[in-house]
Order: C-alpha cells, then sequence, then structure tokens
C-alpha cells in the first residue's frame, strides 16, 4: 500500500476527533474553557443540548480515541507504516501507555493536582477508545499488508 | 538507542504532554456538576481557607436551565453567651434562558476531611423564582453550630441545592412596588429598613414575604434579613420595617453601601 496514503490515514485518524472534540466543546451548552478562549478573541458558537451521556462521555471517548491515534502516527512518521517495525511503542504498547495515562489523569484530579471531577466511567470510556482506535489500525494496516 | 528511537520517543513525549494539557484545560470548566460545594470560611472577619468551585451548569434534556454559583460566604464566630452561631449565603444566578425555581437547600457543616459536622436543612430562599439574569439566594442568616462540633480539623460550609426550571407563568417573576424605603440605626444596633409595599397586582396576596438584601462598597452581599406583611390585597398598600442581619458580625450602616428590597408573590412547585 501506498505509504502517503497510510499516513494520511494515520493523520485523520488522530485529527478527526480532535476537531469534533474542539467542535463539541465550541457548541456545547456549559461553559469551556474554548469556548471562552473562543470568545475571547470574537468567536462564538451556537449552544446545542446534547443528551446527557454525549454531553457526559464525548470528549472522553474523542480524547482516547485521538491520543491512540497520534501516538500511532508518531511511530508511523519515524519507523514508517508497516506496524511490524516499529520500535520502543509498538501498537499493544501504546494502548496500554494511553490507558495509563487515561487513569493517571483521572487519579490527578481526583486527589487535587488538576481541575475536573473524578469519574471511573471516564477511564473505561477512554479504554474502549484507545482499544477502538488500535483495532481500526491494526485491521487496516492488516488489510494494507494483504495487498 | 538509535537516533530514530530518540526522536519517537520525544515526540510520544511531546504528544503525551499536550494530550495531558488539553485534559487538565478541559477538566477546568468541563467538570461535571457537582453535588456539593466547598466555598469560602471566615472566621470573625479573617479569611481562614477558601476553596470554591463553581457548580456546572446544570441542564436537563430539551431545557436551556443553566445557573452558575457566583458567591458564597460563610462566616462564624461566638456569642456573648458562648454560643457559636454561623451565617451562610449562597448566591444564584440565573445564566440559561428559562425561569429557576430555587426548591431546597441543605447547609452541610463539615471538616477539612470532608466529615460531617452538621446539617442544617432550614435553610432560607430569597427569592423563590428567579427570571434569566436575575439573582437569588440560599441563606441562614442566624444558624447555630452544635456545642459538641469540634473545630479541630476545621469546619466549612458545603451547601447541597436543588433547582428545577420554574414552570409557572411570567408573573410569579413580577415584584411588587416598593417605596419610601429609609435605612437607619435600630434600636438594638442593628440598621434597620423601613418602606412601603404595594400590591400592584390583580391577585391578592396572603402572605407577601419582603427580602432586604445589603451591599458592600464591591457589591458583595453582607447580609440578607427579611420580613412579611399578611393580607395584601390586590391595589393595596402597608408599611413593613426589618432589622438587618449580617455576614459578619463587624458589619455596621456605615458598611452598607447599597440594598436592594425584593418581594415577589408567594410560589411554590412540586
Amino acid at each position: 500500500m501506498d505509504d502517503n496514503r497510510s499516513k494520511l490515514f494515520l493523520t485523520v485518524n488522530a485529527f478527526v476527533p480532535l476537531c469534533l472534540g474542539l467542535v463539541f466543546y465550541l457548541t456545547c451548552q456549559r461553559d469551556t474553557f474554548i469556548r471562552s478562549m473562543a470568545e475571547r478573541v470574537g468567536f462564538s458558537a451556537i449552544r446545542i443540548g446534547y443528551p446527557s451521556f454525549v454531553d457526559d462521555h464525548a470528549c472522553d471517548l474523542l480524547w482516547g480515541y485521538a491520543l491512540a491515534g497520534t501516538l500511532c502516527l508518531v511511530q508511523a512518521l519515524v519507523f514508517g507504516t508497516d506496524i511490524r517495525k516499529w520500535e520502543g511503542l509498538r501498537l499493544k504498547g501504546i494502548v496500554i501507555l494511553s490507558v495509563l495515562l487515561s487513569a493517571v489523569m483521572e487519579i490527578l484530579q481526583e486527589i487535587g493536582v488538576f481541575p475536573g471531577v473524578f469519574d471511573p466511567v471516564d477511564i473505561i470510556c477512554e479504554t474502549i477508545a484507545i482499544i477502538i482506535c488500535a483495532m481500526v489500525i491494526k485491521h487496516y494496516f492488516g488489510r494494507a499488508q494483504d495487498e | 538507542m538509535n537516533k530514530r528511537k530518540i526522536t519517537a520517543t520525544m515526540l510520544s513525549a511531546l504528544v503525551i504532554a499536550s494530550f495531558s494539557l488539553m485534559a487538565m484545560a478541559s477538566g477546568s470548566d468541563s467538570s461535571r456538576e457537582q453535588e456539593k460545594e466547598k466555598i469560602e470560611v471566615r472566621k470573625n472577619g479573617e479569611e481562614v481557607s477558601g476553596e470554591s468551585d463553581q457548580t456546572e451548569p446544570d441542564q436537563t434534556e430539551a431545557k436551556k436551565m443553566s445557573y452558575e454559583i457566583s458567591d458564597t460566604s460563610f462566616n462564624y464566630y461566638t456569642d456573648s453567651i458562648g454560643k457559636v452561631e454561623y451565617y451562610g449565603i449562597v448566591e444564584i444566578t440565573n445564566t440559561g434562558e428559562c425561569g429557576i425555581f430555587l426548591k431546597d437547600c441543605v447547609f452541610d457543616l463539615e471538616d477539612d476531611n470532608g466529615h460531617l459536622l452538621q446539617s442544617d436543612n432550614i435553610i432560607s430562599t430569597c427569592p423563590f423564582v428567579i427570571a434569566p439574569g436575575e439573582k437569588g439566594y440560599f441563606y441562614n442568616m442566624t444558624g447555630f453550630i452544635d456545642e459538641s462540633v469540634s473545630f479541630d480539623n476545621g469546619i466549612k460550609l458545603v451547601p447541597n441545592i436543588t433547582l428545577e426550571e420554574a414552570t409557572g407563568a411570567d408573573d410569579i417573576y413580577h415584584d411588587y412596588e416598593i417605596s419610601d424605603t429609609d435605612i437607619r440605626e435600630g434600636s438594638f444596633g442593628r440598621p434597620k429598613v423601613t418602606g412601603r409595599i404595594t400590591n400592584d397586582t390583580s391577585a391578592d396576596e396572603n402572605l407577601a414575604r419582603i427580602y432586604i438584601i445589603f451591599y458592600d462598597a464591591d457589591g458583595k452581599v453582607l447580609g440578607i434579613s427579611a420580613t412579611y406583611v399578611t393580607d395584601l390585597t390586590a391595589g393595596s398598600t402597608q408599611s413593613f420595617e426589618s432589622e438587618a442581619y449580617f455576614i459578619d458580625d463587624n458589619v455596621n450602616l456605615d458598611s452598607i453601601a447599597d440594598y436592594k428590597v425584593v418581594s415577589r408573590p408567594t410560589y411554590y412547585q412540586f
């Protein structure tokens, strides 16, 4: 498979969830840091009343997915798009590292180092998203290697 | 470690740091609604510790109710007969698009470890409903802390508030006409407010609650006092007076930069 096409896929895979997260924070009902920053530069967006599950966990899912996707993109940019040739962090390592990071962030919120509310459901959502991202990449590159 | 590995490690570290910052930034505003809020504690007028988290705007499906805890105050002191009294005020600002019914509030007194010391569920409301852009208050200006409560681990007020979207018609936000108000020194050394209330609606009011909110020069609420008149029939005028209660025992007439008298028709919803 074309190397550039693979890198494009990984780029899209990493940045689309980030963009979706950005749009969500700009348009959700509550006041967010991103919205306040945008309004400071004169940008204002409509407020949308998302369903409560989306409002509570969409960003966690997108964050987890984007984290795993971005780490995969980094590996691809440095080592190439054959995931079997990635050194250091392979797909499994990326999943483990991402899940650990999400757990650490929640714990830091719980002990008050970071602002926010500790919610174990956040860790679950992020883990699910990370695993989905890894599966998507594995499926894509597995198919790519078969071509 | 070869060069590529180093590059990959550094880039990965950068990604992790960026995502951590992202999580921090989103946590600072997008923390989900907290059931409790820790508020400022002052002892005898001096600030002891402060931790104030704004509760996130509440939202219900297909409704745009939104509020902000815009100010909170808590103070306690030992009175002349050795009893520990406390004052607490929680200011709610309606930042949404519909009215808010201030349904209920419980003031929990907790120590620094979150251990419950005392719970007070007789908390006053002023007024019962607030329109978008308006402020309302849960308050207790005459609270007592039990003698057996220990202050060894600190004490703070944690309000548990219950708000609902107001479902009444627009006239629930109408303020009765207040006139001829005056403030002076009362007989017990507390400032006293006098005035007249006119029922300028077409409905009789059996019990009209009148609240007086006192502000300092910075616009911060110093205290809230309340009185009432009964049988305020449509079109009638009655007089009232009320002594002031303040968040700080050192407050006097000179401390009051402004005051506001609020009186609305009685409103409840179930």
